[in-house]
């Protein structure tokens, strides 16, 4: 009996092939969309799942808020580790991370680079996370001061093919001895490392000091442990070792809190956005947003299969009246229809699955993620292949299969009224879906790119571009000035300036008291040479900036308007912040406002102090230059040549600021090119279906055509004809898609504390689009069955 | 075999009421060969397909093989009707996506005949009706005359008590129309019950017994003079 269906089910494609081929295609380019997707979504969920001890570790992370200050982030103090364990038996482990965030000179024999993935960590780290030893002892590796874990892409790097364990390796100027050899670690890891040193022997990991937040912390608690009831135990540990001299309770009674608490490891990549995170994470809202994506577009596909189907049922009508007479029951008829149109969808995923071979790793560039199919790591992929066909094969089925199978539409057909009207109601029904799913994409990637283009030319109070970035991982100590001066004689290099951080990039933040009060703030410090301001084209609101003439400026300080607001001085000039119980800072200058991070955050409370002066809590780690001309390769060439003179032997690493600054915005990039995508494939599938109904339509009433012509109907009365039941569908899709779109978009823009307002042109240029491509797709196959000569249809009447 | 009374079908639109059949009582012995005549639109299609269970009655009674059917779900009438009667029609509606052998085996699927059956049953019927060298042709490749020969197979492929044949000389040339009759004749002879709508007075020669329909009515001689028939 199946072969039978299936024998008709593909004789009857291969009679019809432009539809079949719409309805496969359709088919085809959701399934595709929708595969990539969950592989995306399972690989965004999948972070950090692989580590055995995954349901008991946590970070801790850190909320306060004093005063005005305000600090939600990753960094702990040294000294949380030791009270966990003196205190807290719930805490099987607690592990200390100090990445070197700027990187660090790695040097063996001739080889010598700077790498940006390496950390210490306290001997744990490999009884805690689940990174695979491929040499050493995972309780012994990190034990000894001076040893050091390397993954095997960098052991190959600096040792080849010779066994790196027990040979030693620079790292920042102090030798290590390799201990262990770890696989690299999987791209769905939170943090990536490459080179592990052990903290054993650092001077930091002894500090008492609870403001001194240099680590990040995190804990394997016992199992059986209820996080409930330790978290609930946090308060208390501040007031009780944190708050030794101090009166905690009355220094909370005024609002101020400093709270420890527990983010699960699973929960970081997708829902961690805090101050301090290793690497820019994902967000679990766009992963439910591309899931909605592409639920719309595989019920889209189904929705032009249902409508192609229940449109051409009438040529099946014969078939199932037939197949009835000859003893064909309700069931078995629905159980027919419904095997075809699982074939085609089994037909349609069999070349899907080819195809995602092909675009998957096009796609995984523009989501930033190494997508990979994941036939290993989900052992019911295939299966679930399966059944996403079988489900896509019902549902696309499942009415044209009922409707088809009725004898009342059989014998309806019969008569030849010439009109199913049975079934319009919801091919109507599906159309407007399909039209208002379009709309709302539309203006969905209208209003995204609105916003990126916003944020990208946002006057962000300085000017990123023409700057190049030199990184000196390593400081350069008397080398730095002469090597700056060299840069200067070259006229292409306008201006240069050392500094320890830039825009786009971390941010150390102190608290500092302001002269007169004992109640500190926390601002955000950048350390800089005077060249800074001409390099970045700040613009000063009062005073003056650093001078390379003035002596007095190593205890100068320039605010930002946001600190000087806080701060609620009128005139900062002159006026003094203490960092720490340092000395006093005088105020010489106010910049304005500049967007050092990104636009997701308003502008911090800010301070600049001169690198090298007397705030020399960081060194040197950048050296920017402005440029002009177009001239960029001979500009790279003397940098190179300049560099290789004062740093023989050292490898220089160069970046252009705007890219780095842009790359803030990465999540926001891929949402406009993903929307863009989707809004490309959800036109593409509407107008393919809208073609394939006309086609139909038109077939149907070819009689009518020829009528119509013959009695003086031009062809553009007959475009009207049949498209203004589609224009009122697609006026009605507007009047839902609008609200919906406008609601969804409002939300998403929250996300930025500088964004754009919502105005009525994105909607109106989405819906005039939608329109002018279905126009064109309803007119194009209209004229063609109005060209046909009239006798051809009214021959056999 | 069969018996109606007082069958009415009337078939209801939004605007419009029409009767097709008023009042019809027949009855119909088991091996009999009866013609069904009248002109186009007086009920003959509809009788057949009610005769045929292909669809209900409005009113009256539809006894068959002594059973009152006439209320009959459409499970019931399925059930009944492909343990019982063979159809024929005008156009053949033979099915195009399948091969000779598929569309003569497609009644045999449906009553769940095993493989090794349906194929002893196909091949005797083609031999009858010689068509075995067409067996994997399609309908699309055959001659009118073929494919009604191909239909008649279909039909008889399960041996039917009833044979219900709505102008099954219609769309062939005389030759071939001759020869669908004489099949006919032949079953009948083999004793199945035939029941035949024509148009044509020599095919009507072929049968037993004429019943004459007008407007949904069936007529006595008496009438046919009186309305010129």
């Amino acid at each position: 009996m199946i072969r039978n269906y299936i024998k008709a089910a593909i004789r009857n494609v291969i009679k019809h092939k432009k539809f079949s081929l719409i309805n496969i295609l359709g088919l085809i380019v959701g399934m595709v969309c929708s595969i990539m997707i969950m592989i995306f979504i399972q690989f965004e969920l999948s972070f950090d799942g692989f580590h055995e001890n995954k349901e008991r570790i946590y970070r801790v992370a850190l909320n306060v808020s004093w005063g005005d200050t305000r600090i939600e982030g990753t960094h702990t103090p040294a000294i949380l580790t030791k009270t966990f364990y003196q205190s807290y038996p719930e805490v099987e482990i607690s592990l200390r991370l100090k990445p070197f965030e700027s990187g660090i000179e790695v040097k063996r024999d001739e080889k010598n680079f700077n790498e940006y993935r390496v950390t210490s960590s306290d001997p744990e780290f490999f009884q805690m996370f689940s990174f695979p030893l491929l040499s050493g002892n995972a309780e012994k590796v990190l034990k000894e001061p001076n040893s050091v874990v390397l993954s095997s892409s960098i052991a190959l790097k600096y040792f080849g093919k010779t066994d790196p364990m027990g040979q030693v390796l620079t790292i920042g100027g102090i030798d290590y001895r390799v201990t262990g050899v770890m696989s690299d670690m999987p791209a769905n890891s939170h943090f990536h490392f490459d080179i592990i040193v052990s903290l054993v022997n650092f001077d930091g990991i002894k500090s008492t000091n609870w403001l001194a937040n240099d680590y990040r912390t995190y804990i394997l608690l016992n199992k059986g442990v209820s996080l409930t009831k330790f978290e609930a135990k946090l308060p208390t540990l501040i007031k009780r070792y944190m708050f030794t001299k101090g009166n905690y309770d009355q220094w909370s009674s005024t609002g101020n809190f400093w709270t420890f608490y527990l983010q699960p490891l699973s929960s970081i990549h997708l829902h961690s956005d805090l101050s301090g995170e290793f690497e820019p994470n994902g967000n679990a809202a766009y992963v439910n947003m591309f899931l909605l994506v592409s639920i719309c577009i595989l019920l889209l596909a189904a929705a032009n299969y249902m409508n192609l189907s229940t449109a051409s049922s009438g040529s099946r009508a014969r078939e199932v009246e037939v197949r009835r007479v000859v003893g064909a029951t309700r069931f078995q008829l629905i159980f027919q229809f419904l095997s075809e149109s699982i074939l085609l969808s089994f037909i349609a995923m069999i070349i899907a699955v080819g195809m995602v071979h092909i675009l998957l790793p096009f796609f995984g560039n523009m989501v930033q993620r190494p997508l990979i199919i994941p036939y290993q790591a989900v052992p019911w992929l295939i299966p679930g292949l399966l059944g996403m066909a079988i489900t896509m094969g019902i549902i696309s089925g499942a009415y044209p299969s009922f409707f088809l199978s009725s004898s009342r539409h059989v014998k309806q057909s019969q008569r030849n009224t010439g009109r199913i009207s049975a079934n319009s109601k919801l091919r109507n029904t599906l159309v407007f879906f399909q039209f208002a799913i379009s709309i709302l994409v539309l203006i969905g990637t209208f209003i995204v790119q609105k916003q990126l283009n916003f944020i990208m030319k946002k006057d962000l109070g300085f000017s990123k571009d023409k700057v190049i970035v030199v990184k000196t991982t390593t400081s350069m100590g008397s080398q730095s000035k002469p090597f700056k001066e060299a840069l200067r004689k070259n006229s292409a290099i306008l201006e240069v300036s050392g500094s320890n951080t830039l825009p786009g990039g971390f941010f150390n933040n102190s608290l500092v008291r302001p002269e007169g009060s004992d109640k500190g703030i926390t601002m955000d410090i950048s350390l800089c040479e005077p060249d800074f301001l001409n390099v970045l084209k700040l613009k000063m609101d009062k005073g003056r900036f650093f001078s390379h003439d003035s002596r007095s400026d190593s205890t100068a300080v320039i605010l930002n308007q946001s600190a000087v607001n806080l701060l609620g001085w009128k005139e900062p000039i002159g006026r003094t912040i203490t960092p720490g119980s340092d000395i006093p800072f005088h105020v010489i200058g106010v910049v304005q406002n500049y967007h050092y991070k990104s636009l997701h955050q308003a502008v911090r409370p800010a301070a600049l102090a001169l690198l090298n002066g007397s705030w020399n809590w960081w060194p040197e780690k950048f050296i920017s230059l402005r440029i002009q001309g177009q001239n960029l390769p001979e500009i790279i060439k003397y940098l190179r040549s300049t560099w290789d003179k004062f740093n023989p032997g050292k490898p220089l690493e160069y970046s252009f600021l705007d890219e780095d600054y842009d790359s803030l915005y990465s999540n926001e990039q891929q949402t406009g090119i993903l929307f863009f995508v989707f809004s490309v494939l959800t036109i593409f599938i509407t107008s393919f279906g809208l073609y394939g109904l006309l086609s139909f339509n038109t077939h149907t009433r070819k009689k009518e055509i020829g009528i119509r012509k013959t009695l003086g109907a031009t062809n553009w009365k007959l475009v009207h004809l049949f498209s203004i039941g589609f224009i009122k569908l697609l006026v009605i899709a507007n009047l839902i898609a609008w609200p919906i779109a406008w609601y969804v978009m409002k939300i998403w823009l929250k996300n930025f504390a500088y964004h754009i307002d919502l105005k009525l042109s994105s909607f109106i240029f989405a819906s005039i689009l939608v329109f002018i491509v279905s126009f064109f797709t309803i007119t194009f196959q209209t004229i063609k069955a109005a060209r046909a000569n009239p006798i051809d249809s009214l021959k056999y009447e | 075999m069969i018996e109606t009374k007082n069958l009415r079908k009337i078939y209801t639109t939004e605007e419009v009421e029409t009767t097709a059949l008023n009042n019809v009582n027949l009855r119909l012995t088991e091996g009999e060969f009866v013609a069904i005549m009248g002109p186009s639109g007086c009920g003959k299609s509809t009788l057949l397909n009610v005769l045929g269970l292909l669809d209900n009655p409005s009113t009256g009674e539809y006894f068959f093989n002594g059973e009152e059917v006439g209320g009959y779900s459409e499970k019931q009438r399925t059930n009944l009707r492909k343990s019982n009667i063979g159809f024929i029609f005008q156009s053949f509606n033979l099915i195009d996506e399948l091969t000779v052998y598929e569309n003569i085996e497609l009644p045999l699927l449906y009553r769940k005949v095993s493989p090794a059956n349906r194929k002893k049953k196909v091949l005797k019927v083609m031999e009858k009706l010689n068509i075995v060298p067409r067996k994997n042709h399609f309908p699309q490749q055959l001659s009118g005359g073929q494919q009604q020969r191909v239909a008649v197979a279909r039909a008889i492929v399960t041996k039917p008590k009833l044979i219900l044949a709505d102008e099954p000389t219609g769309n062939l040339d005389s030759e071939n129309g001759e020869e669908v009759m004489d099949l006919l004749t032949q079953l009948h002879e083999e004793g199945t019950t035939i029941v035949m709508v024509t148009h044509s007075p020599s095919n009507a020669e072929c049968s037993q017994r004429i019943i004459n329909l007008f407007d949904g009515h069936v007529i006595t001689e008496n009438q046919m003079e009186e309305f010129q028939l």
